[in-house]
């Protein structure tokens, strides 16, 4: 048992995110010049994200005993200044050779120095193997949804994603657009069929490229490694150290005590903070956050994240910090705390595309759903679990619950006569 | 009546809370954004059926705002930190302050040392606990969500005593024409107190069937 927990481990850091990370954006300059070639890399970083499913989840159904030195080291991650240096030491303690003994030159131990060359190797062909497969076709595990989370709990979907030949074809028309985007040096939310398209939803396969290129987060990527230097204040440290097993606790990458994305979370949550003085750490940006890192690299999560809470007005945490009782967690966690991971995908791609309206459409739709429930309480109290007994419950599938969303008639014109009163709060 | 759950994050209030009313623990929770929500009766010594209300707040500083609007109607609040982690203790006297300033003057308040299951990583002592409770003039009780240790205790605790200083109140404030010593003796015993405005001076009683 130990035995498989280390190997998952080793085959996660050296292979996954959290090793390559740190360095990706510079590689990403430099080998790759025109956004086609590095709208294709991220592709291939997705597809690294979303190998480690089914050997994660036996790791963190079964190592119990190694979770507690992992929880330890995914808290000292997040300190974000000593990531490189944490990372590698937990990759030399639980597996017998990595990457990061390489990396730190550090004295090889005896036989292990003769058999480098080819272990590059057979790293090298399987890396080439990753980067022409599909991220979603890559070991389907039955005991997990599409998008990694539990089956059975609250946050798994139901129902299928939309059928293989459909998100080929979307995503090409969405490569397409980007590129047609970065060559008229317009943004490509600008772009007329950006918005219908991303309501439709984005392909998986492309969200990696099109969110960035949507929150027009390019221009943060390179502050990413700079900020892992420093270290949030105290309190917010703290914070995000105690949210961090509690983000997705039904997802393969995040449960248990330090899941094995939780120190990548980690980094880009301290990074956030950091970025946005202003903004601080918000609970409920961990799983906004933790969503984005399912889909791209670290560096381009904590952009998104960043452009996200940067677009003036628009701001989702302006909006969700003035919500009131039943909407708070809505707004502030982009419906991840109370809708499946599916839905809240779909209602990114949208948000991302259009803006915060169609926060305002989901919830309405979700009111919507609940309004006989609701109406028929005879208190506060009453009303609110009734909202909260949505949870995990919820009888519209991802396109059903945008039909329904996008069928309400809202515009922002009804939206400034409500939302002043409230952000002066 | 209505009972807030404050404390620092992650000390456990949301797990106390799901135990108390659903007799569930999970360690795979979720940080709680914003306030939740959650009822339950419990029945006194004396036949009463007491339905508590009970508000689960965030944590972290920065909802504040939100959840102290919730500490205006309640007229009892379980103040919660973590045997196990020291800065949730000291953080104490910051949520009094913080109740003093936005809560009902008569507040019952009880303070709750959670997760006392976790023995060998205990940093706060019971008795400097005790100390800092009798100082203040506020009960303490050491609870486990975990393994339930204390938890209906602590909140028939405080909803008991939330009850005898309602019904005092009330007595005083029917005159002294009843002359009971015993509070409501006389009333039919299917009584459920609903009422969120328990300090009124009016009595703070409902008929109501369940």
């Amino acid at each position: 048992m130990a035995r498989s927990g280390a190997d998952s481990a080793s085959s996660w850091s050296s292979w996954g995110w959290s090793s390559s990370s740190g360095k990706s954006p510079l590689k990403n300059r430099r080998r790759s010049p025109t956004p086609q070639a590095s709208a294709l890399r991220r592709m291939a970083d997705t597809g690294s994200s979303l190998t480690w499913e089914s050997s994660v989840f036996d790791l963190s159904d079964s190592g119990e005993a190694d979770s507690e030195a992992a929880g330890v080291r995914a808290a000292g991650a997040s300190a974000a200044a000593s990531h490189r240096a944490v990372v590698p030491e937990s990759t030399s303690a639980s597996a017998s050779f990595s990457v990061s003994d390489l990396d730190k030159g550090a004295e090889p131990r005896m036989g292990v120095e003769r058999r480098q060359p080819q272990r590059r190797q057979r790293r090298r062909r399987r890396r080439r193997k990753r980067k022409h497969k599909l991220p979603l076709r890559l070991r389907p595990d039955a005991r997990l949804d599409a998008l990694g989370f539990v089956r059975g709990s609250p946050s798994a979907s139901r129902w299928p994603d939309s059928a293989p030949a459909a998100r080929t074809k979307r995503a090409g028309k969405w490569l397409a657009m980007v590129d047609k985007a970065h060559a008229g040096g317009k943004a490509l939310r600008e772009m007329s069929k950006a918005k219908k398209r991303a309501r439709k939803g984005v392909p998986a396969e492309v969200r990696s490229v099109v969110w960035p290129a949507l929150a027009g987060a390019d221009a943060y990527v390179a502050r990413y490694d700079e900020l892992l230097l420093q270290t949030p204040a105290e309190p917010e440290r703290v914070q995000i150290v105690k949210d961090l097993h509690r983000t997705f606790p039904h997802h393969a990458g995040f449960r248990g005590v330090g899941g094995p994305l939780q120190s990548a979370l980690g980094r880009v949550l301290s990074a956030a903070a950091l970025m946005r003085n202003d903004v601080g750490y918000c609970q409920g940006m961990a799983s906004l956050a933790g969503l984005l890192l399912l889909y791209m690299s670290e560096a381009h999560a904590f952009a998104t994240l960043v452009s996200m809470c940067d677009s003036g007005p628009d701001a989702v945490y302006d909006v969700g910090a003035a919500a009131n009782l039943y909407a708070t967690p809505w707004f502030m966690t982009l419906f991840t705390g109370a809708l499946p991971g599916a839905h809240c995908v779909r209602i990114l791609d949208a948000f991302l595309a259009e803006g915060k309206k169609i926060l305002f459409r989901i919830a309405l739709a979700l009111t919507a759903y609940v309004r006989s429930a609701v109406l028929a309480c005879s208190d506060m109290g009453e009303a609110m679990m009734a909202f909260r007994a949505l949870d995990g419950h919820y009888d519209l599938s991802p396109d059903e619950l945008m039909a329904v969303a996008l069928d309400i008639d809202l515009t922002n014109a009804h939206l400034d006569a409500v939302i002043p009163p409230w952000s002066t709060t | 009546y209505t009972v807030v759950l404050i404390g620092d994050s992650a000390v456990g209030k949301s797990n106390l809370l799901s135990r108390f009313t659903r007799d569930e623990f999970s360690l795979e929770s979720k940080s709680t954004i914003g306030v939740e929500f959650a009822t339950r009766s419990i029945s006194t010594d004396d036949g009463k059926v007491l339905k508590a209300q009970i508000w689960d707040t965030a944590g972290q500083e920065r909802y504040r705002a939100i959840t102290s609007a919730y500490y205006r109607g309640a007229v009892g609040a379980l103040l919660v930190y973590d045997i196990s982690k020291y800065e949730t203790f000291s953080n104490v006297e910051r949520w009094l302050k913080e109740l003093r300033d936005h809560a009902e003057n008569h507040i019952e308040v009880m303070l709750v040392g959670n997760k006392s299951d976790l023995r060998h990583l205990r940093v706060v002592m019971t008795e400097d606990a005790e100390a800092f409770a009798q100082e203040n003039g506020i009960s303490f009780i050491e609870t486990s969500a975990l393994d339930a240790s204390n938890v209906e205790e602590a909140f028939s605790s405080i909803l008991t005593k939330i009850y005898e200083k309602v019904s005092r109140k009330s007595m005083n404030s029917d005159a002294a024409g009843s002359g009971k010593t015993k509070p409501m003796a006389n009333n039919a015993s299917k009584v459920i107190v609903v009422d969120n405005e328990n300090d009124d001076a009016a009595p703070a009683k409902k008929k109501k069937c369940c």
